[in-house]
């Protein structure tokens, strides 16, 4: 059976161990009970190394318990130790087996009650001003438009849930970076989480927490934390609530705001502007756009009615030409029909003339041709009228011939002689 | 055109002979019917004339003038 068995089954070990041995074993059964002590700072002594050596001293029963503060410790929790000052340490004890002295091993200290906490606070505040960390002209911008966000908060806390919900959905990328934000202990993570966050990619860092008593945020009142952020390589914001005072990281930091919900709206406001400007040119671009399409419609109706007006006029003009033409066309048929009844007339004109120069001389040609048949001797001979002659000349008169004379008629076919032998006087066609 | 078939002389011989005929007061036969010999003659000539004359102004009428005779 090994001594560790027999101490858990509380038995005495059959053989004798070494002190050096035993000493272990109670190292290992110590180094698991971490305690807060309360007591008062005594017998201090800073070492050259920086490392710090005192003894607690319980105020009621005077007992003291050795402790070690190591340099990087102290450093680390900013508290400026003083002889008698109370304090809260947290850690666990050992045995240093070269004296075999118990010793307490300090991880975090931090003065005890609201009077020390705020000398603290105001006592730093005062060295740091006047370092001018605080200084206004050292702030720097935040980007306008951050896309790549670290975060460090607890991921159990409503900070990380406030500042996510309060972001908007403009495609930030968060990164984030799990702490502790509560009480002293939390220094050690926020500056862990801080050289991790270096090493990203970041246009911006965000410390975010709630709001607390001086005594739960003391971790934000750090100094080792506050260089920290102050040297960080990007922008940082905090969001962190306040005790009575706002806590010197916040004031170290670039942008302070006093909730993670701020802090969120701050990095996004270039964001909402940009999406204000957006909209607000939108709605500008619309407008002038509309009214320019107004314009145009209006230059477009001038334009368009000046075309109609001047195809009207082309059309009146036209008309006017077009009656015009009508006109001169309607006059000029008027004039050749004219000229045609004229000339028609001339004809119908001469063609009479023609008929009644025909008629003329067909009737003259009858009447002459009437006239000489009428007077064609042989006609009336043919009738059976004869011309008498006597010794050549034609017997016109009874007193012409006497009794007893030969005279000669003439027929249409012959000639006789014939004698007279009685003369009748006025007695016609008896 | 022949002078014979000049119509205005024709008529000029047909009245011609027209007034041989009324101022005689003697009328030869023999000369008489001489005379109606060749006036029948000039007016067989004549007539045929007019005749080719009305032909000849039926088709120049048909020609120029068809639509005035409707």
């Amino acid at each position: 059976m090994s001594i560790k068995e027999n101490i858990r089954q509380g038995t005495l070990p059959e053989k004798p161990i070494s002190v050096s041995e035993y000493i272990s074993v109670l190292n290992e059964i110590l180094v698991r009970i971490r305690v807060k002590l309360v007591g008062e700072v005594s017998g201090m002594k800073i070492a050259s190394s920086g490392h710090v050596y005192f003894s607690l001293k319980d105020e009621k029963t005077g007992d003291v318990i050795n402790c070690a503060l190591w340099n990087s410790v102290y450093r680390m929790c900013g508290v400026k130790l003083e002889e008698g000052m109370q304090v809260i340490i947290s850690g666990s004890a050992d045995i240093y087996g070269v004296r075999g002295s118990l010793t307490f091993k300090v991880k975090t200290i931090e003065p005890v009650g609201e009077g020390a906490l705020r000398k603290a606070y105001e006592e730093l505040k005062a060295k740091l001003t006047k370092e001018g960390l605080f200084d206004p002209e050292r702030k720097r911008t935040l980007p306008a438009y951050p896309r790549k966000i670290g975060v460090i908060t607890s991921k159990k806390g409503a900070a990380i849930h406030d500042f996510v919900n309060n972001l908007g959905k403009f495609g930030c990328k968060v990164y984030l970076c799990d702490s502790r934000v509560e009480g002293q202990e939390a220094v050690k993570d926020l500056l862990l989480s801080l050289k991790v966050m270096k090493e990203k990619d970041l246009d911006v860092l965000a410390i975010l927490r709630g709001g607390g008593s001086l005594e739960s945020l003391i971790a934000f009142d750090n100094e080792m934390l506050v260089r920290e952020i102050k040297n960080f390589p990007v922008p940082v914001v905090a969001g962190i609530g306040h005790h009575e005072d706002i806590t010197l990281v916040a004031l170290a930091a670039d942008v302070s705001e006093s909730t993670p919900t701020a802090a969120a709206n701050k990095l996004s406001k270039g964001f909402q502007e940009a999406k204000e400007i957006v909209f607000s040119s939108e709605r500008e671009i619309i407008g002038s756009y509309k009214e320019n399409i107004h314009q145009k419609k209006e230059v477009l109706y001038e334009q368009t009615e000046s075309v109609k007006g001047f195809f009207r006029e082309i059309i009146e003009r036209y008309k006017g030409s077009e009656e015009e033409i009508k006109r001169v066309v309607s006059f000029a048929s008027y004039l050749i029909r004219e000229k045609e009844r004229r000339m028609m007339n001339s004809f119908k004109e001469i063609i009479q003339e023609l008929k009644n120069s025909l008629r003329y001389y067909t009737t003259r040609i009858e009447n002459l041709e009437n006239s000489i048949l009428l007077n064609n001797p042989e006609r009336q001979l043919k009738k059976g009228y004869a011309i008498m002659q006597k010794e050549g000349k034609v017997v016109k008169s009874i007193n012409d011939l006497r009794e007893e004379e030969v005279v000669e008629t003439i027929h249409f076919d012959g000639r006789a002689e014939s004698q007279i032998k009685k003369i009748k006087k006025n007695k016609k066609y008896e | 055109m022949s002078k014979e078939d000049n119509l205005t002389k024709n008529l000029e011989k047909l009245s011609a002979i027209a007034r041989w005929f009324e101022e005689k007061e003697e009328v030869d036969v023999e000369e008489g019917l001489q005379k109606v010999k060749e006036a029948a003659e000039i007016i067989k000539k004549s007539k045929k004339r007019l005749k080719e004359i009305e032909n000849e102004f039926e088709e120049v009428k048909k020609e120029l003038g068809e639509n005035e005779e409707e």
